[in-house]
This record gives structure tokens, sequence and C-alpha cells, in this order.
């Protein structure tokens, strides 16, 4: 087990402070995974186009993994708003 | 385990039952009499496991519990929270055999009643039998709640939801008031509860706490917005069936 940190990069930075405990790399890919598509499913309902990142990094800084989740949805015929 | 036999020490489930109906006298008094055995269970002790078939009910004195199952791969679903003045396992008076886990979540002081002694309670005492019958129906209805809100509500809501019912059942049960209550689980803990990773429970929580709606802080939530907070989590507290006299109060508080 160890301890990694997970960054959200969705319109803005949102550091993390607190981090979680993997049990090992392929838990930290799921974490990251699972984060942003729990997140599209809350915050990209509303958007045609969205891109959500999370950038993972261990207990000493070190870059671990980069994960980009991009949502495109594209209308074949919509009335202007 | 060591027995003890105080007449106060069964009080929290008094409150608890009569947070939904009222018992007479003579009904009170039997309540606080029942037989039990007290046991100090540290952080994380299981209770009872999947499979086990438990002779007595477990009523939460002091500390809070919980309900949790794993899959497989080894993800922790915590199904609910138990604080005191709740029986748990009341459901194994007549289901005998365990189909969950329960275990402590906090340093808990729980009382171990056996079952034939509770079964003899309700003998000729029908508020008791309604109290401990409502009791489990609540508890029914709160897992309604909870497909509602895990099924169709974001992490945003699922948290907001868990906060306004944890700070509404503790304050039926008198252990909070003024918009503030003990909330000990981790964040680790609550993230399993409403079924989001920990860093996107991090998320919401931080959103939280940026609108003004709450701060969590050593195990201890303080509202700091309850309309706000009740309109994130689209919480109606009905499905908690408090009686008429704690909702009216209740609205009263949060207005």
């Amino acid at each position: 087990m160890a301890r990694y940190f997970f960054e959200i990069e969705n319109g803005g930075l949102h550091r993390d402070d607190t981090g979680a405990e993997c049990r090992d790399l392929d838990e930290v890919r799921a974490i990251a995974v699972r984060t942003l598509t729990g997140i599209a499913a809350e915050e990209a309902v509303l958007h045609d186009r969205h891109t959500i990142a999370v950038a993972v990094r261990d207990a000493a800084g070190t870059s671990v993994l980069d994960v980009t989740l991009t949502l495109t949805a594209a209308w074949s015929r919509r009335a202007e708003a | 385990m060591a027995g003890s036999h105080h007449p106060q020490t069964l009080t929290p489930l008094l409150r608890k039952l009569e947070s939904v109906i009222r018992l007479n006298d003579e009904e009170r008094r039997a309540v606080l009499a029942l037989p039990h055995t007290i046991r100090q269970v540290g952080p994380h002790e299981d209770v009872a496991t999947v499979g086990e078939r438990p002779a007595h009910c477990c009523l939460v004195l002091e500390g809070w519990a919980h309900r949790y199952g794993y899959t497989v791969a080894g993800d922790r679903q915590i199904l609910s929270f138990y604080i005191a003045g709740d029986i748990p396992d009341l459901q194994h008076l007549y289901l005998p055999v365990m189909d969950h886990s329960l275990a402590s979540l906090t340093a808990c002081t729980l009382a171990f009643i056996p079952h034939e002694a509770m079964r003899a309670l309700v003998v000729g005492r029908p508020g008791v039998m309604a109290a401990l019958w409502r009791d489990t129906l609540v508890d029914a209805s709160v897992y309604r709640e909870r497909i509602m809100t895990l099924g169709r509500r974001q992490s945003l809501g699922r948290t907001a939801h868990l906060f306004c019912e944890m700070y509404m059942r503790q304050r039926a049960v008198g252990l909070a008031d003024n918009l503030c209550c003990p909330l000990p689980p981790t964040q680790a803990e609550l993230a399993d509860a409403v079924g989001v990773t920990a860093v996107h429970f991090n998320r919401s929580l931080r959103t939280l706490r940026a609108q003004c709606r709450i701060v969590l802080q050593g195990g201890h939530l303080t509202i700091g917005d309850w309309p706000g907070l009740v309109t994130t989590a689209e919480f109606d507290p009905v499905y908690l069936h408090f009686d008429e006299d704690r909702r009216r109060s209740g609205e009263r508080a949060s207005a």
C-alpha cells in the first residue's frame, strides 16, 4: 500500500492534499478512471464538449500517471436556443 | 463480556423507540429492564458476519457501527451507519442467518440482548411491538431512499443527503443540535458509503465547503446553510418517519 495524490483538471486545477491509499498501480489507474467518469456523469452532462484530466503523483511528488477523458456530443440537427 | 443491569443503561434504546412512537410507563420500564450483556469493542471490529446465526440483538449504546459488503474485486460498499439507540440486526429476530456483515466503525459500547428476551418483551405489549415493527420499517424506508440516492443522484447530492440524514437522525435521539453533530467516519469511509472514489468524494466535500454549506473537521460536521444543503441533497425527511411533534420542531430549527 502506498499513498498517491490525484490532481483534477476541469476548467481549473483541483489540488489533492489528502491522497488515497492504493494496493498497486492497477488500483491507481482504476481510481483515476472511476473518478473521471464519475465527475463526467456529474459535471459534463450540460456541455457539448468537455475534457477532464487527472494527474497522479506519488508521495515524493513524482508524476505517475496522466488520464484524460474527453466527451464530445455532436448534434445532427438542433435549433439554436 | 460483563453483565450490567443498571436501570438507565438502555436509555438510548428507549429514546430511539420513542422517536417514532410513544410508549406508556409500563412499556418504558419493560424496555429498560431487558437483560443484556455489555461489550466494549474497538474501531472496525466485526460484530456479526455473513452466514452467522446470531442469538442476540446488538444495541448500539455509544459510538458508530456500520453494515458493509465487499465485491469480489475488493471494493467495499458501506450499506448504512448506526448510532446510539439503533439495533442494526433487529431483523435477525426473525431472519436467522446474517446476509451482510455488521461491524463497529468507531470504538463502541454495545449491549447484546438475547433474542428470547426481545420476543418475551413484546408479548402483551402491543405498543412495544408496534415500536419495534416501525423501527424495522423505517430501516427499510431508509434503504429505499438510499436506492434513490445512489441510483439517481450524483456525488454532490449523495454527500449532501448523507449529511442531512445523519444530522437529523442524531438530532432525533438527542445527539445533535444547532446544526452541529459528530460525523466520525473517515473520508474513505464516507466515499464507500456514497459509492464514489475517495478522490471524487473529496471534490464534492470541497464544493460543499466552498459554497459554505458545511464544514467537516475532526470528525465533526457543522452545517452552515441548512436550506442550501437540503436543496443540494433534495432532502425530504418524511422517509425517516419521526413523529409529527419532532418533525415540526425539526423544521422550525432549520427555518
